[in-house]
């Protein structure tokens, strides 16, 4: 969808800020119910409207730079290492997914959130090296459902209201 | 909602929930607190008797509080302080877990055996 060089690197650098500003809203929102590591997830949104809307490229530059950035703005070298695995595998999840007929925005949004963790799940596993951490990530992945589908709902709106229907009817993008 | 998006999630809900069964059949509270720091025992300690305990290592320092039955961790000079923050734990597999300090405070149980699990990567 994307015709030239220079239209993908202006939005790339929109979403990123994007997706940066979601970073920042987050840490505002007192999400905290004694355990560490839930986050609601906002910029998995900016991810995945990247997604739909421009593909996986646009959407990995989109990932990596927002992850680069809101960790050095807000986070440390151990945050940095969960949420770029996480990040990356998640993309690579709703990359192979979201061409599916069968699976909508809230799938999709589900199964990166899910993802999300698993990667976080590697990495603790790979600094650590002690699979009772697989205890932990049962509250992990309840989390991950339930907002997953938040997000899911909430990118599903945003893609109605940009007109991404009208899109889909001249069948140059993805349904959702 | 789609087919596909409740096939996701029936996935997801399926893989969540063997270990949860396993965990609440085995679930219990006679237990000691076993303190692990770089993957090796620190140190045991019963978790009747209340105390406080210092662990003091190379990386840093921690201190675990052990009073009716729960064990938390009431100071650690970490600079995130997430395992300061945790809820005290008082049944076996629950953990306390300091990353930077790479000090992990576990409840274990006698009542297990070895063979639960499976492997543990080193």
């Amino acid at each position: 969808m994307m015709q030239s060089h220079a239209k993908s690197v202006a939005y790339i650098g929109i979403f990123s800020c994007f997706g940066i500003i979601c970073g920042y809203i987050e840490m505002l929102i007192p999400f905290s119910i004694g355990i560490p590591g839930i986050k609601l997830g906002l910029s998995n949104i900016v991810s995945m409207i990247a997604l739909y809307l421009f593909g996986g490229t646009v959407a990995f530059f989109v990932t990596i730079i927002r992850i680069l950035v809101s960790q050095l703005l807000f986070g440390t070298i151990y945050s940095f290492c969960y949420s770029i695995c996480g990040g990356l595998i998640a993309l690579l999840g709703m990359r192979l997914l979201y061409k599916r007929e069968s699976v909508s925005c809230i799938g999709t949004s589900v199964a990166g959130a899910f993802l999300h963790n698993v990667g976080q799940l590697f990495t603790a596993l790979f600094f650590l090296r002690e699979i009772r951490i697989l205890y932990y990530f049962i509250i992990l992945t309840i989390a991950a459902l339930f907002c997953g589908m938040i997000t899911g709902v909430l990118s599903l709106l945003i893609l109605r209201r940009i007109g991404y229907d009208r899109l889909l009817k001249r069948g140059s993008c993805r349904n959702i | 909602m789609k087919k596909g998006d409740f096939f996701i999630i029936g996935i997801i809900i399926v893989l969540l929930l063997i270990p949860v069964i396993f965990l609440f059949v085995n679930r219990n509270d006679k237990g000691k607190v076993c303190v692990y720091y770089m993957n090796e025992l620190y140190g045991e300690y019963p978790l009747d008797v209340d105390a406080t305990y210092d662990i003091v290592t190379d990386l840093g320092s921690n201190t675990i509080c052990i009073e009716d039955s729960k064990v938390s961790m009431v100071h650690a000079d970490c600079p995130d302080k997430i395992c300061v923050s945790h809820n005290s734990i008082r049944y076996n597999h629950e953990e306390i877990i300091c990353l930077p300090h790479k000090i992990i405070v576990s409840i274990e149980s006698d009542l297990d055996n070895e063979g639960e699990y499976d492997a543990i990567t080193r």
